[in-house]
């Protein structure tokens, strides 16, 4: 049998390479394509033009790699037991639950930050300072749904390890996706120079359309090229508005937001191409570790179902044999 | 390999490298009854998550729509058109304070006599509405003594002030310019009490500067219309 190899590679050397170019043309873009003491943009500037090519490029790229994923059919038995359930699991994996535990953080590190600049727009809205017209509500909204984001992070990581449902967790991510997008294009409504927010807009309704696509794989509509696709778009996007210049709460939401994505580009092309993986539980349940800590079984073995299946191992070493028996 | 899969029952490792032909339509969460079969435990189990389940995708999709609204109203307000709300005088009587606007952004080109929405960052943040006067290369000259603004050495028929003017209150300001290339020279219809071109604040504005065009007024509908 001649296996193929596994696409998680490609999408995500494809995803860091566009990213990091995007993310230097950005900076490129800011040091040579404004003039004057209005920041304006120059028309056609070089930098400007390679920017939005790279992006075009971008998503003609990740357009290609998402038609040309390979999606098994899960064989009858996992359909029943819920396959697109588990499309996002990684069961045992550490990596996995870290980097989502490291999402989770960040998103929870900015909100300190959203609800001090949100108080602080409130405090000048209510002094009636002159030119001031945004009350910082929409702010402060934004610093309440990037909590609930990080417990809906927390929520899918721990889905993913025990290799079961996590929807509601991307959804909450989701509702501050549209909150944000509601805050930023509230603050920035009257700049006439489009590439001052752009990249970050962009950024934020690709992260939104992810998360909702995230979702809506265990919700009776799987989209899951379209979800790879907007993964990766979220990263290149969230590395162009990265490289501008934001509050630190934007940023580090921006950052959670990155790490999330490249969570979706490393997990679902293997469990696409590998559904039975996503199945393989090798986590005991917290009962079962509560019942062996309990003093229940004294010599400390567990029951011949709660061990471990023989064969669990991770995706990564079973491509590896696949690739050996070429 | 191939053991282990057939040990467990999924499927052959030919089956298991098929790709679907439209995953995207084809697969769902849950089994038709006819591939479920026969077993009436399972039957049983499936109609008892159904209900939440189907509940769960109608949320879902519920979400979703407005997810997708959220995004394309935003993304149609930033590249498209704007609806923006007047505030101040400065446009009477062609718009009142409080008037709800729609903007035409896409592909606008500034032209003399439109009413635009710019923004003048070094005046202030908030955007602005005016009349555009001038564009590039004309020259405008402003009579105060007559009410009249020249415009290449033409009077402007302006039906559409408010009042006569007069020398605001900042002083006569700029009254006799060339506007530059890729500048406008703008005014506000209500000429006694706006700070527009003439205000050194302000002065001549970069066309980069324009938001859009105001197109019509959408609210209050005692002032619906096309300006």
């Amino acid at each position: 049998m001649k296996a193929r190899r596994s696409s998680r590679p490609k999408w995500l050397l494809c995803t860091l390479l566009l990213a990091v170019i995007a993310a230097l043309l950005r900076r490129w873009q800011i040091e040579t394509s404004f003039e004057g003491e209005l920041n304006l943009a120059i028309p056609m500037a070089p930098a400007s033009m390679a920017l939005g090519c790279t992006l075009v490029i971008a998503a003609a790229v990740f357009g290609l790699l998402a038609a040309g994923q390979q999606v098994v059919e899960a064989p009858r038995k996992e359909q029943r037991q819920g396959r697109w359930d588990r499309a996002m699991a990684a069961p045992g994996d550490p990596i996995g639950l870290t980097v989502l535990v490291l999402a989770a953080f960040l998103m929870l590190a900015a909100v300190p930050f959203l609800f001090r600049e949100g108080l602080s727009m409130w405090q000048m809205f209510r002094s009636g300072a002159e030119g001031v017209s945004n009350n910082g509500l929409l702010m402060l909204a934004t610093a309440v749904t990037a909590f609930l984001a990080f417990v809906g992070l927390l929520v899918a990581g721990r889905s993913a390890y025990r290799g079961s449902s996590g929807r509601g967790g991307a959804f909450l991510c989701a509702v501050n996706g549209c909150l944000w997008l509601m805050e930023l294009y509230r603050g920035h409504a009257a700049d006439p120079v489009l590439w001052d927010y752009v990249p970050m807009l962009l950024a934020i309704v690709a992260g939104m359309l992810m998360y909702m696509d995230w979702g809506g794989l265990s919700c009776g509509q799987p989209r899951p090229r379209r979800t790879l696709w907007l993964a990766g778009m979220t990263a290149v996007l969230s590395a162009v508005a990265l490289a501008g210049e934001w509050q630190l709460g934007e940023v580090l939401m921006l950052c959670a937001q990155t790490v999330a994505a490249f969570v979706v580009l490393a997990r679902l092309p293997v469990n696409l191409e590998h559904p039975s993986w996503a199945s393989r539980v090798s986590v005991p349940e917290p009962e079962r570790q509560w019942r062996g800590a309990d003093g229940a079984d004294p010599d400390g073995e567990k029951p011949e179902e709660e061990k471990p299946e023989e064969d669990a191992q991770t995706p990564g070493q079973e491509i590896q044999e696949e690739e050996s028996h070429e | 390999m191939e053991e282990r899969d057939l040990e467990h029952g999924e499927l052959t490792p030919e089956e298991a490298l098929r790709p679907e032909a439209n995953a995207e339509e084809e697969l769902q969460p849950e089994a038709s009854p006819e591939e479920t079969g026969p077993d009436a435990g399972q039957e049983e189990a499936g109609s008892r998550q159904k209900e939440p389940r189907n509940s769960g995708r109608e949320l879902y999709q519920s979400l979703r729509t407005l997810v997708m609204v959220l995004g394309v109203l935003i993304l149609m307000f930033t590249f498209v058109m704007r609806i923006i709300v007047v505030s101040g005088p400065s446009m009477e009587n062609t718009l009142q304070n409080g008037d709800a606007m729609l903007v035409w952004s896409l592909g606008y080109t500034p032209r003399q006599g439109d009413v635009v929405v710019l923004t003048k960052r070094t005046y202030q943040e908030d955007s602005i509405v005016k009349r555009v006067i001038a564009t590039e290369g004309q020259t405008v000259d402003i009579d105060y003594a007559t009410g009249t603004v020249y415009v290449d050495g033409q009077p402007l028929e302006e039906d559409y002030i408010k009042e006569q003017m007069q020398i605001p209150s900042y002083g006569e300001g700029t009254n006799h310019v060339t506007v530059p290339e890729g500048c406008l020279f703008v005014m506000g219809d209500n000429r006694n009490q706006s700070a527009d071109s003439r205000y050194s604040g302000i002065g001549i504005v970069d066309e980069r500067c324009v938001i859009g065009r105001a197109v019509m007024v959408l609210f209050p509908f005692a002032h619906f219309g096309t300006l």
